[in-house]
């Protein structure tokens, strides 16, 4: 029953071994309820950013203000990696100049933005949403698309009773933090 | 067939081995076998392309127009440094060959990466996302349905100030990015959709568009170049000799074409169906353009790149939803699917066809002139999306596929006429909208068909669709 999907095989392996142990509890204990697909917000045009709006799934799951700070970011995040400004022209005539032969060997402006944007949703995973029972998966694996957000359901009803207080004391020590 | 605990002596004998062939469970042998022979994503692509050198080549289906290219860039630059340059390097100076070398390893460089690269293609949706997509609209259409196809899918969004309609593919099973179209070709949906270019062999979209704006531009050049320094050779050598006239000035019309629409911040496709055009009202403008040439410029060839999003060499994981197979364009909203499987190739074909040319000519009357750079579109390639999705009701038998490949070769339906070896703008078809169907066959076939027809009265953009009904009609 459990269809735990690629980003947890992916955030599972890296990191510390205490935060690793709670994404894998979770794919252990807890089997997959419903999915919430936060769609893109294509009123800017056609640059990459998604809708703020609160999806209803997650009321009883997570604060509004949480849910609204991790998409805000991650649209930053997206922001800056589309920005057209003075490096993104040095690199668009370098890479001319060269006949694109650099991109052989160069990695992009904003394929280094989506390795951050990565290591921000792994550590959003493990901060504040696995301890929820939810889970990220990263937009470029949707191809862009949607944030889609996994929501788990706990098979027992004491681990969840005790991973929603871990959850609101990590969650407050998450937000203190940033 | 559980191993073990059989009735007879017999039976035993048979579950036994049974038990051998699988280790433990049934569940275990398809899993071995998925990681003894990893795949990656792209054995598994559902578009129509052709991949090479293990998924980092990404081309069109149809890469015969791409050879032919080749083959005459080559043999052109070729014959022009065997003959023409030892003779003007001595006569003039050296830096002519040296100069034209460049030009030729930019013109190359810049073709290759056109021609191989993702073009900008969207992933077609997750089951789990089609499905959710599928209920918000069941929602927002307050569950309607019947037994016909619902009215077409379009959401409405307001970008600087002008709205503009986004619309769902059936194929891709997502409602499309704007400025994103789908290729009935390659059967993709592609980012800042330009056009499928058959002299590349591959669709130009939104990350190899620039790549294919400098092949032009260089190409340009080049031509320029070498017909500037043959006619001075002739000259001096004072021989007669027959010179490519004619395609010197087709690519140099194409690359200013080009850097038109590039200053402007239009894609092909646009300029074709006049979206953004005052034609259409004056209070129509493109959203898109950032207002003046130069910003339009440099955020077209030298903004950021952005990754490819289907992930070629990725290794499937065995836990990851896998996409429906190719699809031919139907939803399960209450249709029949086997009905869609039905479409014979010829008849769907012919009967397009002649609907399309039923439908064109009272519409051509009422159709403003298209402009003449458009040649005439290969009907029967263009045709596949529209046909799949529309199943013109003819009761056949299930013979042949329902993917009307375009095996039959664009080279044998392009008419490569020498005057015009620019482009052949293939209009992208988007599943639910072509307009104007008149009804045929059977009951069921008929009811959506009248829908199809609704369709084309809802659909505010149905006039772009006729133009290019017009053109198909004219094959």
């Amino acid at each position: 029953m459990k269809a735990a999907p690629s980003a947890v095989g992916t955030s599972g392996t890296a990191g510390q071994g205490g935060t690793v142990h709670s994404l894998q509890e979770l794919r252990r204990s807890a089997s997959l309820a419903t999915k919430v697909f936060v769609q893109r917000d294509y009123s800017d045009g056609t640059t990459c950013q998604f809708q703020t709006k609160f999806p209803p799934e997650l009321e009883s799951r997570i604060e509004r203000q949480l849910f609204e700070e991790t998409v805000k970011t991650l649209n930053g995040f997206y922001a800056e990696a589309e920005k057209i400004g003075g490096s993104s022209y040095l690199e668009g005539c370098l890479a001319c100049a060269t006949a694109y032969f650099i991109f052989l060997c160069m990695e992009t402006h904003y394929e280094k933005v989506l390795k951050k944007i990565s290591k921000y949703i792994q550590d959003q995973n493990e901060k504040i949403y696995a301890p929820r029972g939810l889970l990220l998966t990263d937009p470029l694996e949707r191809g862009m698309r949607v944030i889609e957000i996994s929501i788990y359901e706990d098979r027992c009803s004491s681990g969840s009773s005790s991973s929603g207080s871990s959850s609101s004391s990590s969650g407050g020590g998450g937000a203190g933090g940033r | 067939m559980t191993p073990g605990g059989g009735s007879g002596p017999m039976k035993d004998c048979e579950y036994s081995q049974i038990s051998t062939h699988s280790s433990s469970s049934p569940m275990e042998s398809p899993h071995k076998k998925k990681k003894s022979v990893p795949k990656r994503k792209w054995e598994v692509f559902p578009g129509r392309n052709k991949f090479f050198c293990n998924g980092r080549i990404m081309m069109a289906r149809q890469t015969g127009v791409f050879y032919l290219t080749l083959v005459l860039i080559l043999v052109t630059s070729g014959l022009f440094f065997a003959f023409d340059c030892p003779y003007l390097s001595e006569k003039i100076t050296p830096a002519i060959p040296a100069i034209g070398g460049i030009l030729f390893f930019f013109v190359m460089g810049t073709l290759l990466r056109t021609s191989f690269s993702d073009p900008g293609v969207l992933p077609r949706a997750t089951p789990d996302e089609a499905a959710d997509l599928e209920r918000q609209i069941d929602i927002a259409n307050g569950c309607s349905s019947g037994g016909y196809r619902p009215p077409p899918r379009t959401k409405e969004v307001i970008i600087n100030g002008q709205t503009v309609k986004l619309k769902y593919c059936f194929t891709c099973k997502i409602f499309r990015p704007p400025r994103a179209s789908h290729c009935s070709l390659c059967d993709n949906c592609v980012e800042r959709f330009d056009h499928h270019c058959p002299w590349v062999g591959n669709c130009v979209g939104k990350r190899n568009y620039r790549f294919f704006y400098m092949f032009i531009l260089s190409l340009s050049f080049l031509t320029v170049f070498i017909f500037a320094f043959v006619i001075t050779h002739v000259i001096l050598r004072k021989y007669a000799a027959v010179v490519c006239f004619f395609s010197v000035w087709s690519i140099v019309g194409l690359s200013g074409f080009h850097t038109y629409l590039i200053s402007s911040n239009q894609t092909t496709n646009e300029d074709i169906k006049g979206s953004w055009s005052n034609k259409r009202g004056k209070e129509n403008y493109n959203p898109y353009s950032y207002g003046n040439i130069f910003t339009n410029c440099c955020a077209a060839l030298c903004g950021p790149l952005s990754p490819s999003l289907i992930d070629r060499r990725g290794f499937i994981q065995p836990d990851t939803p896998q996409l429906a197979g190719p699809s031919n364009g139907i939803t399960m909203y209450g249709a029949t699917q086997s009905q869609s499987n039905m479409c014979d190739q010829d008849q769907c074909i012919q009967s397009t066809k002649f609907v399309l040319q039923a439908a064109a000519t009272p519409l051509l009357q009422s159709e403003p002139s298209i402009t003449s750079e458009e040649l005439p579109l290969p009907g029967k390639t263009s045709i596949s999306g529209p046909c799949a999705s529309l199943t013109l009701g003819q009761p056949t038998p299930p013979s042949s596929m329902p993917n009307l490949t375009s095996d039959s070769g664009l080279t044998d339906i392009i008419p490569l006429k020498e005057e015009h070896e620019g482009h052949q703008f293939l209009t992208p078809e988007e599943a639910p909208s072509p307009p104007g169907m008149l009804p045929s066959g059977s009951p069921i076939a008929h009811s959506r068909t009248m829908h199809v027809l609704s369709l084309a009265s809802q659909d505010s953009l149905h006039e772009d669709s006729v133009r290019g009904l017009v053109k198909l009609s004219s094959v």
